[in-house]
Formats: structure tokens, sequence, C-alpha cells
């Protein structure tokens, strides 16, 4: 990346601001991107969303004053960007059929169909949750942080997490069981 | 299951948990991006803030023919 160094520019410039976003991009882009996909960010909008992470970011460098990491800090930008984008989509969804996934990201067509009845599924079973529960869940179970590593992401205690898990899982897995024998057909 | 025990994954074999349900956690595994996506994502931030760090440029004032 073509940017100046950060050790030769004035702290709070623009060049400053420039050289740590280039740094804490090479850094994290591919964990910001894991944190989207696990947040349910679909693959045709997580580039766009990355983006907007990053852009996010670059704005608060200003007022960012290290109370915490820039991973924790680049946790909670990616999460209202993934919250953010999926209320825009469901406000889409309500007025038009949802349009297909550009080729350049969609997996092939069988996995696609099965990516999206998945997807479809679980935003019906997870929208009763609260946003917490909700990543949680997701990051628990899909991204396969460590309770841990969720509660440094999310800046709770462990014991949060695992209440918040436990009380998000019931509920999963009650309401896709429902589903599940409300897809079943009965016999004649 | 105490209040601090990690729970065990619902995806894990032998967890409780129903087939339909661990299929379906299974086909929303988080992607990874690309070579090709993360140079693309890269060119786009710069962009976007070389465009925002631009003076905007303001319509010329059009001139009083009275």
């Amino acid at each position: 990346m073509m940017l100046p160094s950060s050790d030769v520019v004035t702290r709070g410039s623009a060049a400053h601001n420039q050289a740590l976003l280039a740094r804490l991009y090479v850094t994290h882009l591919r964990e910001v991107w894991r944190w989207l996909s696990t947040l349910g960010v679909r693959d045709a909008d997580i580039e766009d969303a990355a983006h907007d992470v990053f852009v996010a970011a670059h704005r608060s460098l200003a007022s960012f004053e290290g109370r915490s990491a820039h991973r924790t800090w680049l946790f909670s930008i990616a999460r209202h960007v993934a919250i953010d984008l999926r209320r825009r989509t469901q406000v889409r969804r309500e007025r038009a059929d949802e349009a297909p996934e550009s080729p350049d990201h969609a997996p092939g067509p069988d996995r696609a169909v099965e990516v999206r009845q998945a997807q479809t599924i679980l935003d019906e079973v997870l929208a009763q949750l609260t946003e917490e529960q909700r990543a949680t869940f997701l990051l628990y179970e899909l991204g396969e942080y460590t309770g841990a590593d969720i509660a440094e992401l999310m800046e709770v205690p462990l014991q949060t997490v695992f209440s918040r898990l436990r009380r998000a899982r019931e509920h999963v897995v009650e309401q896709s069981e429902r589903l599940s024998t409300d897809g079943k057909e009965t016999p004649p | 299951m105490s209040d601090s025990a990690p729970p065990r994954r619902l995806l894990d074999p032998g967890a409780p948990t129903s087939p339909r349900l661990r299929a379906m956690l299974a086909a929303l595994r988080p992607s990874e991006p690309t070579d090709e996506a993360d140079e693309r994502i890269e060119a786009r931030i710069f962009q976007t803030l070389a465009e925002e760090a631009a003076p905007s440029e303001q319509p010329p004032r059009r001139r009083s023919t009275g």
C-alpha cells in the first residue's frame, strides 16, 4: 500500500490517519470479513459492508481514544454495519422479491439455494432475539469463537456471554423444531 | 449446565441438535475473502477517502443578466 508510514507524519493528521487505516486494513480485513459473514451479511454484500466498516473507522479515528483495542472497536463498527444492512435488506425484501446474488460472489446453484433457504429460516428464527443474543449465538455457533473471545469482542463478562448463548440456543432449537414440524406434509 | 461452563456447539457431532438444524448451520459457515476481493475493497476505500478529502466543487455562480 503506497501510504506514508505513521512514524513519519504528525499524529492525528490526515496522512497519519490514512497510514493507521492502512495498517488496520492489512491486519484486520480477513477478520472483519469473517465477522460480517458470521453476522449474516450475504456474500454479495460483504465487499460493500467491509468498505463501509473501514470508511466508518477512518471517520472515527479522530475520536478513537484507545479505551478498547482496535480489534474490539472494529468489531463494534462491523456489528453496527451488519445490523444496519440487515434492516435495510428486510425493508427491501418487504418491498420486492430479493434480487439474486451477483455471479461474481455467488456459490454454485445448489449451494446458493441451500444457503438462501438456511439464511431465510435462520433470519426468521433469530428475529425474536435481542441483537446481543443474536450476535453471541452466531459468533459462537458459526464463527466458532470461544466464549472468552466473544466476551472480549463484545466487552461483556464471560457469564453474560454464556447466559445470552443459553437463551438464544434454547429459542433456536425450539423454533427450528417448530418450523421443521410446520414444514412437514401431513400424510393423507 | 453451570452458567460458566462452555456449552457444546450445536454443530458438534453428538450435540443434542436436530440434523436439520445442524445442516442449516453448516450451510451458513462464514466465507473468506479472495485476494481479488481484498484488492477491490482496498481500492474502493482509498478512492472514497480521496473523494471525501477533495474539496467539493461549487457550481459556478450565475451572473446576473439584469
